[in-house]
Parts: structure tokens; sequence; C-alpha cells
């Protein structure tokens, strides 16, 4: 009876030794176009995965630079999370110049229920349209666990031994989604249906999520700066609509919405269109903020 | 978004010894070829087949100097530029193709048409092949509308193979993005090439090569930096006599600062030493001279907010071939992107001191006006 006790703890011991002597598995490396599907990623991988994201919080996502150290960053990455709806083209001369043939690319606006979508021939007459709709869906937060499902899928695939965590993670996402949105829905009650005005056309599925107005864009056109003439008209528009709040990423120049402080006593919040860092809670954290700012604003 | 600025042909100018070239049959065969392109183009793709992007390029420039030299001295001028015209696809799944047309009063020309293996090949290999602007330098492989300024350099257009078209040739390009660390880029590239460029009036074939390695880093989130050593070698006058060399030196550092601004700080030198026939020597008794030439150029351009940018430039080269002339350069430049990049304005003054000769003082004034597809931003 001893010999076989005896025998049982060699066995465990040598079983924990082959564990302890086996290969530490490499953690996943993700690289995402922006700060939000990187937050995302890090959310659904764990500990499973390393993530950078190439454009920052305060970048303007449709015009990123294309440098060689992103190329060889996303050389060394297994996958790559794009925004898509044509938002981060630059995305895929940083995907060409990494040479690297195992990269998983996953476009993560895939499912989204598209806003602005035209229906006829697009040109530059319209400003800067994106013909395949608005790309700035992540800011809706209702979209935030569809792209953690792309998210566990691409790392379910590239790691099909963690993808049980992969799932967890994901519903957890999906869970803690729901229960933040119900606390944003209710801060932004008193603003509902109340109307708006933002520098660029990125805030339209974030007015949707919370039922805001938008009466107009300092913009005239998308990508287009504003005339005196064009500025004039949105006054009067603010002034008509009551609008009390003006919504401007900080890439955008701040002397035309001053001037509509100025004029109509809308106040001016600058708001970056994506989250400040790429850790797991970042893309909760990021409407935390904006909602309780413009919570304040409605209170 | 593809632009082309205007080349230095019909500005004003004084004492640029590098003599300019039309490639005339080329410009006589392109009118049909461009025909069937566009007509290809026009024609309903079949079903799965998409267009290529397409974008396209016109400018004015307007003008005025107090070159005596010029047939245009002290008189203002206006004139349209060189039109460009833009092809890009994808050939299948690991290839792509570029196709540029510049398009002046003397006809169409194919500046570059080429393609490029972009993923597929193993070791972080790429393969490009066809027509296109060599990579020596950071300036040269860029169209020249891509510079914040309106003229390229002079100092280049003196010392590059080229001259004013650019150093641009048929080869085939190998690069390599080698293993490094972090986030140092570090590509390393050679290119087998015709060669025309180094004896463009002589009757022979010879290949030549060019090679860069560059180097590329970030200076944490708010800029980056690239350095970069070219070189490049090929037959002057005859395969007997021996080879000529270009070797050149660059850096370009861009720091991104708050507000969707920049600053960029720039600086390419370059050595040519090129093999020639003495010409007081008569024919059948011929000697071989050297040409030994530098110069470099330096510039810093401010962007404010996108729309906004401004600079000064400063150059100086060794211009003549068999004496010791060393030419300077210095210029101001701005520039305003009237709604967005699609339209650009631009006004630059140049103060240029040849060795031996008056100052010439030249203002120009230009509008680029572009259409098609957005395209990414290269450093």
């Amino acid at each position: 009876m001893e010999h076989v006790h005896t025998m049982k703890k060699l066995g465990a011991l040598l079983f924990s030794s082959a564990l302890a002597a086996a290969p530490v598995a490499a953690k996943i490396k993700v690289a995402a176009s922006l700060t939000d599907l990187a937050s995302i990623a890090s959310y659904v991988g764990g500990g499973e995965v390393e993530v950078f994201s190439i454009a920052k919080a305060n970048s303007n996502p449709h015009f990123v630079e294309v440098l060689p150290s992103y190329m060889i960053k996303v050389s060394r990455v297994d996958v790559y999370l794009k925004a898509g709806l044509a938002l981060d083209q630059w995305a895929d001369a940083i995907i060409e110049g990494s040479r690297n043939n195992k990269l998983a690319v996953i476009d993560c606006s895939a499912g989204v229920e598209v806003l602005e979508k035209p229906s006829g021939k697009v040109d530059a007459s319209m400003g800067d349209v994106h013909p395949q709709g608005n790309p700035h869906y992540w800011l809706d937060p209702a979209n935030g666990p569809l792209i953690a499902e792309h998210v566990r899928e691409a790392l379910s695939k590239a790691d099909p031994a963690h993808a049980a965590l992969f799932a967890a993670n994901a519903k957890k996402f999906r869970e803690e989604s729901d229960r933040k949105i119900a606390a944003w829905n209710g801060l932004m009650a008193p603003l509902k249906g109340s109307a708006v005005v933002t520098y660029h056309s990125s805030w339209v599925y974030f007015a949707k999520a919370y039922g805001l107005r938008i009466v107009g864009y300092v913009e005239p056109f998308p990508g287009i700066p504003p005339t005196a003439k064009h500025l004039q008209e949105l006054v009067d528009r603010i002034k008509a609509g009551k609008a009390k709040v003006l919504i401007q990423e900080p890439y955008y120049g701040d002397s035309d919405p001053r001037f509509l402080e100025r004029q109509t006593g809308i106040k001016v919040y600058r708001f970056t269109p994506s989250c400040v860092g790429t850790g797991a809670g970042d893309y909760f954290r990021h409407f935390d903020a904006m909602t309780e700012a413009l919570a304040k604003a409605g209170g | 978004m593809h632009f082309r600025m205007p080349t230095l042909r019909g500005m004003p100018r004084a004492r640029f010894r590098t003599p300019v070239r039309f490639r005339t049959p080329v410009r006589t065969a392109l009118p049909a070829s461009l025909a069937a392109l566009l007509f290809c183009l026009c024609h309903p793709a079949q079903a799965g087949v998409a267009n290529p992007d397409i974008s396209a390029l016109g400018q004015v420039i307007g003008g005025y100097t107090d070159d005596p030299g010029s047939s245009a001295a002290d008189e203002a001028t206006l004139r349209s530029g060189e039109m460009e015209l833009v092809l890009d696809a994808y050939l299948n799944p690991f290839l792509k193709g570029w196709f540029t047309l510049s398009g002046s009063e003397d006809g169409f020309a194919m500046e570059e048409g080429y393609a490029s293996v972009v993923k597929g090949l193993p070791w972080g290999l790429a393969l490009k092949a066809g027509k296109y602007r060599l990579g020596f330098g950071k300036l040269n492989p860029m169209h020249p509308h891509a510079y914040p300024f309106i003229d390229p350099p002079r100092s280049l257009v003196s010392l590059l193979p080229g001259g004013e078209e650019g150093f641009n040739e048929t080869g085939v390009q190998v690069s390599e993005l080698l293993p490094t660390p972090g986030d140092w880029a570090s590509t390393l590239s050679a290119d087998v090439i015709e060669g025309k460029e180094f004896h463009p009036d002589r009757d022979f074939t010879r290949l030549g090569w060019v090679g860069r390695w560059a180097n590329d880093f970030l200076i944490g989130e708010t800029g980056a930096v690239e350095t970069g050593l070219s070189a490049a070698t090929g037959k002057s006058i005859a395969p007997e006599w021996g080879s000529s060399q270009l070797y050149g030196a660059d850096v370009k550092a861009k720091f991104y600062l708050p507000g969707a601004s920049q600053l960029t700080l720039q600086a390419e030198g370059v050595v040519r030493d090129f093999l020639d026939l003495d010409p007081e020597v008569v024919e059948g008794d011929s000697v071989v001279i050297a040409h030994n030439r530098a110069g470099f150029v330096a510039f810093a351009d401010y962007r404010y907010h996108t729309r906004w940018n401004g600079g000064v430039l400063y150059e100086q080269w060794e211009s003549g071939d068999e004496t010791d002339m060393e030419d300077r350069a210095f210029r101001v430049f701005a520039g305003y992107a009237v709604l967005e990049e699609s339209t650009l304005l631009r006004v630059a003054y140049e103060h240029f001191i040849p060795e031996g000769s008056d100052p010439v003082n030249t203002v120009s004034l230009q509008l680029l006006f572009s259409m098609g597809p957005h395209k990414a931003h290269q450093f």
C-alpha cells in the first residue's frame, strides 16, 4: 500500500515537472487600427494577448500617416483588427508593408447596422462621404459586443487551446455592456430628444444610442471646413433648435466652435472619438466619461 | 491622393547644367496606349473584377523672375503645369500594379508603370518590377507634388541622373524588412536598373545598380525619424571605361504636435562621382576624366492644423563639371489647403545665388487640384 502511495507521489512529481518543463505558450499578438478595438481585444483576450493600437485616441482616424515602424510592429502580430467601412484605408498600406503572410485581418464592422449609407451616386460634391456608410459605429456601445464577437472568433482561430477562455470573456463583456448601457441610458435620459451639434459626423451612432437630435454640423459637408455663411446659418439653427451641446474632436481647430459658443451660449465638449487607453476596461471608461460630462449639461 | 507638382520645365531658371531630355518615342506611342487603357477602364468589367482606383491632378502656375537669362525676365507668367493620371489596383491577391501618366502640352508620357508583390514572399521580402522613381534618397522616390514646396530642389536636379524628371528607370527591386527589435524598422533594398540615366546621350546598353538602407524609429508617440544611406552605380561613357557612382545620405524627422500640427525637419546630401570623356581631347585619343560634385538640401516645414504649412529651405551644391563653382539657393514657402487636400494654393520665394553671377529672385504661385480616392499618407 505504501508502495502504491509512493508511486502516486512520484507520478504527481513527474507530471508537475513535465508541466513546468513544457514551453510557455506564446501570447497572441494583436494590432488594431483604433484604441477601442484594441481595448475590446484586451478584454476578450485577457492574459493570453498582447495588444496595441496604431491610431491614438486623439488622432483623426481618417488620416493616419503610414510609418515603417508600424509596418515592422504589424509584421510580428497574428491578428489585425480593422475598423472597416473605408475609415482606416491607411491600414491596408501598413498591412501590405508588414509583409506578414500569416496575418489574419478582421473587419470589425461586419454585421454592424450601418447608418448614413448612401443610396445613390457618391462623389466629392457631397464632401468626404464614405460610400459604405458612416464608419464611426464603435461610438454606439450596443456595437461593442458585436466587435467582441469578431475578436473572440479571430482569437479562437489563432489559439484554439484558449477558445473557451475567449468565449467566457466575450460573454462577460456582453454582460458588462448590458449593465453599463443601462446605467448610461439612465444618465443620458434627461437629454433624450434634445438637440445637439457636432463638428464632424462622427457622432451619429452616439446620438442614436441616446436619442439625441443632431440639428447641425460645424462642417457644412463631411471633411469640409466651415464658411462664415454656414456658421451664421448654424447660429440660427442652434437658436431655433435650442441646442445646448456641441461635441468636437480635439484634432479640429476650436475657433469655430468657440464662435458658436459666444453667439449662442452652446456648450462645447471636446471628446476624443476613441478611448484613451488599450486596456480591458478603457472602452467602457470612455463612455463613462462622456455620459457623465453630458449628463451634467442635461441636469 | 496622388499629386504631381510641376517640373522646372518652362519655369524661368538660370544655370541649370543638367540637360532636359524628352522621351520622344514614349511620348508618341503613349496617346494610343492611353486611349486603349481608358477604353479598357470604361468597358464594363467582368463580374467579380473591380476597376482600378483612378486619381488625377492638374495645376496652374504663375511666376515672376528677375533672371536676365530667362525669356520672361521681369514679366509675370502664367501657364498650366504638368497633369498627372494615376491608376492602381490589385492584379491578383499577391500583386498590385501602378501606372502614372504625366501630360503636358508636349503630350503624354508614362512616368511610372510597375507591379509589386505585396504579399506571399517569405522572410520579409518584397519585389517590384517596371519603371519607377528609384529609391535613391528620401525625396527622389516621392512624386514631387508631395513635397511641401513647389519646385524640386535645384541641388538634386543638378546632381541626380534624370535631372528634372527625377532618377526614374526601368528596374527590378528586391527589398527586405530586416528582423529588428521594438519599433525599429530597417529596410534594405537593391535594384538592378536599365542604367540609361547614367549614359543618356550614348549608344550602348549596360545595367546599373541602386541600393538603399533605411532605418526608421518612433520617438515615443510624438514623432518619427528615418535615416537612409543610398548608393548607385552605372556606366556613363563606355562599358570598358569604368563606372560612375552616386552616394547619398538622408535624414527626416517629424514631430506630431497638438491640434493636428506637425514639424518636419529633413536633409539630404549627394556625392556624384561621374566619369566622362575630356572634351578638349580630339577623338581617337580620348581621355577619361572624373567629375566629382557634391551638394545638399535641408528644409523645415511646419504644418498647422492640416490646412496650412510654411517653411524654409537651403541648398548648396557644386554645379560646374569643369570648375569648382558652388551655387546656393534659399527658399521660403507656404501652402494652404483651400477646403481639404484636394485643392492646394502654394507660394514660394527663391533667392538663387549662382557662383560668379548675379543672384536671381523668383516668386512662384501654384494652384493644385486633384480628384480621386484619398490615399494613405506615407512618411
